[in-house]
């Protein structure tokens, strides 16, 4: 079972991301104080931090520095209040793997940790990506199910790529803007929606399988019934 | 360029206006000089002459010879001459009646030649019916006219050139203090209220100047501190709760999973909610564009690949609507801007457009080169913008005539506009005939 550090010097946020994660199985521990939290997080018993951006003693940028120049590479999700169109960027620079802005949906943030979590254990050398029997050559961009060849637009192959990549995970509808296309703000209107109807158009001819599942009030997720 | 800013600085229209009336002043004053000099000098000679002359008359014509001999011998500048009425020379040293004197008695003065020097002499009747003539060499007095023109002539040029270069060197300082001025007024309006006027130390009107300046800005920047941490705590602290709100009204719904009705009413609460959630993110996305520094950010970026990003993104929701998206894109138009910014300001612009367009219609995004500087449009030919309402369409929450029949918060064409502001591009809204076309006109920021 991962578990999960959370430095967090807001006692109700830090209980909201316990309360969410422990709900989905990880084990959490809280600390409040940035450095504690730096000590922590060297001992190499976690396999994840959520770090908050704003900490006394040291604060997250800091604690993210600290642990890459260390060499310990632990997936760091960054969680800010500061809501500067460059705050992210700096964190993501300094050596967060994600950043989410407070106030979060708790479905948002635990998304994220699995996404993170799953991306830290998976082989990034693989060429062909495959889900049930759905699979991806990364290097053709050619993508199949049950053999057959699915005609996807580029745009679509990325899509695809993240949701294979990221199976049987909940991917929000930000996560997936932010992934497929580089852009960190709010995409409005149903926009996303549209983009994964199109993919489930071609993924999922009559007859076959759903694959593609709307998960109510949070996204996306690629899973077999 | 130096020359004509140097002329604006009051200092050096003073100094140099100061320095001409000091330099006229002077000039009379050595004119006055020249004059009162002049004038003396020639005045003796004249008395001379017609002391002589009168000395000669006297003497009638046995003893007038010897008196030439003598008054030339104690005077070696004199000359004389006797010259019969026809004008024949009787005696002396002249050695013709010189023409243009006249027989007054009065001096005047004669040019000299290759055979004689300039002089001054008069020429008169002696009693017993011949012409005297006395002469004066005055060419030394001629030469201390020409020494005291010069000395006041240059004299006058050392004056004025110091003069003019006493201006330049008081006007220097203060054209530099203006200049830095300048600068960090430039960096004040391009959003930079950390920026300050630079001040000497002193109590000059320069300082005072900016002493009141430097306070106005630390005002504004107050203000602009205090409106903008209103809106946004408002928002942020509203925030909060509304999450919380939200994700215990997911954990109600999950626990009616047996009671349908209940359940989506509770749904609705969460609609609701996350309605109001994107609002709050939408007002906060603004603030923080608005509260963004015009430096931060800036690179070059190819206008023309956003507009084909943008037109890639919204794609599928226009053939959901059955509506044409078109793209006329000029190739290679690099720009200096932050390219994120514009791509979600063209996307809300899309989004919009898409809204407002009938099912069946058309949205044109359309990049070309124009005079000012690359034209970024997106038009539709849906219902347009009334006139009455282009100068509101901006303004946060407006939903305007056809408002009801979209959805959407209002709040997209203000962080379009906070956008453009934020790149000092010009943003106008204008009759598709029929629908609206939003233009974006990049001015000054083409990457050559």
């Amino acid at each position: 079972m991962p578990n999960i550090l959370t430095i967090e010097d807001d006692d109700t946020t830090a209980a909201e991301i316990a309360r969410e994660l422990e709900g989905r199985g990880f084990d959490v521990r809280c600390v409040g104080d940035g450095e504690e939290g730096l000590r922590l997080a060297c001992t190499g018993n976690y396999d994840l931090v959520t770090l908050d951006r704003m900490l006394p003693g040291m604060d997250g940028l800091s604690i993210a520095s600290a642990l890459k120049e260390r060499g310990i590479d632990i997936p760091i999700l960054m969680i800010s209040a500061l809501n500067d169109v460059d705050e992210r960027v700096r964190g993501l620079r300094a050596g967060g793997d994600d950043y989410l802005t407070k106030p979060f949906a708790p479905q948002e943030m635990s998304a994220r940790v699995e996404v993170l979590l799953r991306r830290a254990t998976a082989d990034a050398r693989k060429l062909v990506l495959r889900y049930a029997d759905v699979e991806l050559d990364l290097v053709s961009h050619v993508a199949r199910r049950g053999g057959r060849d699915l005609r996807l637009f580029p745009k679509e192959v990325k899509l695809l790529e993240l949701l294979l990549r990221n199976s049987e995970q909940v991917l929000t509808r930000t996560m997936i803007f932010e992934a497929v296309w580089g852009y960190s703000f709010d995409p409005g209107t149903n926009l996303i929606d549209v983009h994964i109807r199109a993919l489930r158009r071609k993924l999922e001819a009559p007859g076959l399988p759903m694959l593609l599942h709307t998960v109510r009030g949070t996204g996306y997720s690629l899973r077999a019934e | 360029m130096l020359s004509s800013s140097l002329w604006r600085t009051s200092t050096f229209r003073l100094s140099t206006l100061f320095g001409v009336v000091y330099a006229l002043g002077i000039a009379l004053l050595l004119a006055l000089i020249y004059y009162q000099t002049a004038g003396y000098l020639t005045q003796r000679v004249d008395h001379a002459l017609e002391r002589e002359a009168d000395i000669l008359r006297r003497s009638g014509p046995d003893t007038i010879l010897r008196r030439f001999r003598e008054e030339g011998a104690r005077d070696p500048l004199n000359s004389f001459g006797l010259f019969s009425i026809t004008g024949e020379r009787v005696a002396g040293d002249t050695p013709h009646l010189p023409r243009g004197l006249l027989l007054d008695g009065r001096p005047r003065d004669l040019a000299g030649d290759a055979h004689t020097t300039p002089r001054r002499a008069l020429a008169e009747r002696t009693p017993w019916g011949e012409i005297l003539v006395v002469e004066r060499d005055t060419s030394q007095l001629i030469e201390l006219r020409r020494i005291i023109i010069n000395a006041l002539l240059g004299s006058g040029a050392v004056i004025a050139s110091l003069g003019l270069v006493s201006a330049i060197a008081l006007s220097i300082r203060p054209l530099r203090r203006i200049r830095a001025m300048q600068a960090a007024t430039e960096a004040i309006i391009s959003g930079d209220f950390a920026a300050r006027l630079p001040m000497d130390g002193g109590q000059d009107e320069l300082d005072q100047l900016a002493r009141l300046v430097n306070g106005m800005v630390d005002e504004v920047e107050r203000l602009l501190v205090q409106a903008r941490t209103v809106g946004e705590s408002v928002a942020h602290e509203l925030r909060t709760p509304l999450t919380r709100l939200r994700a215990m009204l997911d954990h109600a719904c999950q626990a009616l999973v047996d009671d349908p009705p209940r359940r989506r009413l509770l749904e609705q609460c969460v609609t609701e909610v996350d309605a109001l959630l994107v609002r709050f993110r939408a007002l906060l996305r603004i603030a923080a564009v608005e509260a963004r520094s015009r430096q931060v950010g800036i690179e070059p970026v190819s206008l023309s690949s956003i507009v084909d990003q943008v037109a890639e993104l919204y794609l599928p929701l226009a053939g959901e609507r059955d509506i044409r998206l078109e793209v006329f894109s000029e190739r290679g138009i690099l720009i200096r801007a932050d390219g994120e910014l514009l791509f979600e300001a063209l996307s809300n612009l899309t989004d919009n457009a898409l809204k407002f367009a009938p099912v069946g219609g058309r949205v044109q995004l359309s990049l070309v080169r124009g005079p000012q500087g690359p034209v970024l449009e997106v038009s539709d030919n849906g219902p347009g913008i009334p006139e009455s309402e282009r100068s509101l369409v901006t303004k946060r929450f407006f939903r305007g005539r056809w408002g009801d029949k979209v959805s959407g918060h209002g709040l997209g064409l203000s962080l379009v506009a906070a956008v453009a502001d934020l790149h000092r591009f010009e943003l106008s809204f204008h009759d598709a005939a029929p629908g609206a076309a939003v233009r974006l006109l990049c001015r000054d920021r083409l990457v050559v």
